[in-house]
């Protein structure tokens, strides 16, 4: 398997650096290798303490604080005193709450058809844009643009492009007469869905289509030209030759942006904001709604907890699935 | 022009593909586009549903942009962000290279467990953090202040540019810092005056995911800061900028938010190579 795509650009900057002190290092290298000695590894623990503090202290401490606070009834407005323990209560009337489910099921909805969407047409986008043509850096360039365009920014977009009167959405449907009735994108519960759906793919589009088209680079271009000659169709080698090289990739795409759409949240507040009627209200909206909104810390808690459970199952796949020392 | 040179695609064979690679870009580009559109036509020309007059419109005007640009509450917010985000990349980047270098070279025992362990720290949902974090926030009276998204935001940025360099620090060959410690120089001087020269194009995506993170988080921003002169960008514009009951308050919101977005698309125009090498070296290894 070829390198990775930085490789290259590594062994110029090694040849660059010939001439300088790191390279008059290289030619003086002694045979022996030194092995690792105590004082190193104390310097190891040394280096990577600040990292392991900042993550106990912002990630590992809350997560533990919120799987605790889900058994007390805490609320937010009275911060000095402790809520009861009620013990697995709150998880109880969750598990009884009818509209608890609608949220979740709104959840499954929104990511699995984000998802869907964003590896279907990251693989269209990636295979376009391997290929070697004029001014494909450029189209490559433009199609990274919504990833770093801010979640505010994306939500003002869409809302006025979703707009009913103005909306240049609607505008083209009536010019196409597909529509000849101004669409009410954001009123109806299964088009705000459908709405929210299309503005997750828009944004999570370019994150798949950088890492397949990464992967995509990795296939030795040898093999298409033996199929060539063995006349197979586009579509053979598509099948026989690019999705075998990609399996592995497009699980751990898969997973990440599973995970990663569960966990979102910016885009469903400023888009629909949960509604219309809490058509499109998700379970990261819902704990934030809960503690912040309706002051129950012990219920937005015990949401939380119970999307962790989910997220950890799917991370502890990623492990087991991604060998992370292979991908590391 | 554009289209011309794509047409002229070397080889038929790519030219079907090439075409595709068109119609897909402008239909993604489509909605950044038309927000800068909005932010310099005349309004009613804006609102004539005419799908001509919103793609190439006839005639240009800055006013909404100025009105943004001049207010001194919409300075406040982007120098809130620049401070924020720029502290979080310093911070993040500086404790990511000697963590991930840590990793990469000096292995001591439970070193794997751990870099697990921050690799999974970043599919941890968000709003879990939140709350606790709130408390804590609160406890130490430092709600309403943006030292507490420095804080949060570096932590979040972190394990991805620990994981990035790592897999940069372990591309390089051993023998470059071996041998500049066998002349002499211990592991951190070979660390400053080796690894981290050579590392640059890493260190350098690094240093923009860490900026664009800091500089486009909303969930933290929205619960941790209240008061307008602690407000970053996100949810500054957001809340200030949407009355959206007029047609001149929409474009008012387009020029904030193009506003808002340009520093972005600037940083990444110009380090864009070194952004998809570094990601893809890093994060990812085909």
């Amino acid at each position: 398997m070829a390198g990775p795509p930085h490789a290259l650009g590594l062994r110029l900057i090694i040849q660059l650096k010939r001439a300088t002190r790191a390279g008059l290092y290289l030619r003086r290298l002694s045979r022996r290798r030194p092995g690792l000695r105590r004082s190193e590894q104390v310097l190891g623990l040394a280096l990577v303490l600040p990292t392991v503090l900042l993550i106990a202290a912002v990630v590992l401490y809350p997560m533990i604080s919120t799987l605790w606070l889900s058994l007390f009834n805490d609320n937010l407005l009275r911060p000095d005193e402790t809520g009861q323990f009620v013990g697995l209560r709150n998880f109880a009337r969750l598990v009884q709450d009818a509209a608890f489910w609608k949220v979740a099921q709104n959840t499954v909805v929104l990511t699995g058809s984000a998802v869907a969407g964003e590896i279907v047409f990251g693989m269209i986008v990636a295979l376009t844009l391997n290929a070697s043509y004029h001014g494909r850096g450029l189209l490559r360039t433009l199609n990274i643009l919504p990833w770093v365009v801010p979640s505010f920014v994306t939500a003002f977009i869409w809302i006025w492009m979703l707009h009913p009167q103005f909306g240049p959405v609607n505008a083209l449907l009536q010019w196409l007469r597909v529509s000849p009735e101004p669409i009410l994108w954001l009123s109806d519960g299964t088009l705000a869905m459908i709405s929210l759906i299309v503005v997750s793919i828009w944004k999570g589009l370019p994150w798949t289509f950088l890492v397949l088209l990464a992967a995509l680079q990795t296939i030795p271009e040898d093999w298409y030209e033996a199929a060539k000659v063995d006349g197979a169709s586009p579509w053979q080698m598509f099948r026989h030759i690019t999705l075998p090289s990609l399996r592995y990739i497009l699980v751990i795409v898969l997973v990440l942006r599973t995970i990663w759409t569960f966990n979102s949240f910016d885009m469903v507040y400023l888009l629909t904001g949960g509604g219309p009627a809490r058509a499109t209200l998700t379970l990261p909206m819902r704990v934030y709604t809960s503690t912040f909104l309706e002051y129950s810390v012990g219920m937005g808690s015990a949401i939380a907890a119970l999307m962790v459970i989910v997220v950890v199952a799917t991370s502890l796949m990623v492990l087991r699935l991604g060998q992370v020392e292979e991908w590391g | 022009m554009m289209v011309a040179r794509i047409a002229r695609a070397i080889g038929s064979q790519n030219r079907p593909r090439a075409l595709l690679a068109l119609v897909i870009s402008l239909i993604t580009i489509f909605p950044i586009y038309f927000m800068v559109m909005g932010s310099i036509s005349p309004v009613e020309k804006f609102l004539t549903r005419d799908l001509g007059e919103i793609l190439i419109p006839r005639e240009v005007v800055f006013e909404h942009m100025a009105v943004v640009a001049l207010d001194p509450v919409f300075a406040r917010f982007a120098l809130n962000s620049i401070i924020v985000a720029s502290a979080t990349t310093v911070i993040s980047v500086v404790i990511s290279t000697l963590g991930a270098y840590s990793l990469a070279r000096l292995r001591f025992p439970g070193s794997e467990a751990l870099g697990r362990f921050t690799l999974l720290t970043y599919t941890i949902p968000s709003v879990l953090l939140l709350i606790p974090l709130f408390k804590v926030v609160v406890a130490f009276n430092l709600n309403n202040t943006l030292i507490s998204l420095i804080i949060t935001y570096t932590t979040f940025s972190v394990p991805f540019c620990l994981w990035m360099l790592r897999g940069y620090f372990q591309s390089l060959p051993r023998e470059l810092e071996e041998a500049a410690m066998v002349d002499g120089a211990g592991r951190l001087g070979a660390l400053f005056r080796v690894v981290i020269p050579l590392s640059a194009p890493g260190i350098a995506a690094t240093a923009l995911f860490a900026f664009i993170l800091a500089w486009n988080e909303f969930l933290f921003a929205l619960v941790f800061t209240t008061t307008a002169d602690v407000k970053t960008l996100p949810i500054g514009v957001s809340t200030t900028f949407t009355a959206e009951q007029t047609a001149t308050d929409w474009a008012v919101a387009m020029s904030a938010s193009t506003l808002s977005t340009i520093p972005i698309f600037v940083i990444v125009l110009v380090l864009q190579r070194w952004m998809v090498r570094g990601m893809t070296a890093g994060s990812v290894k085909g």
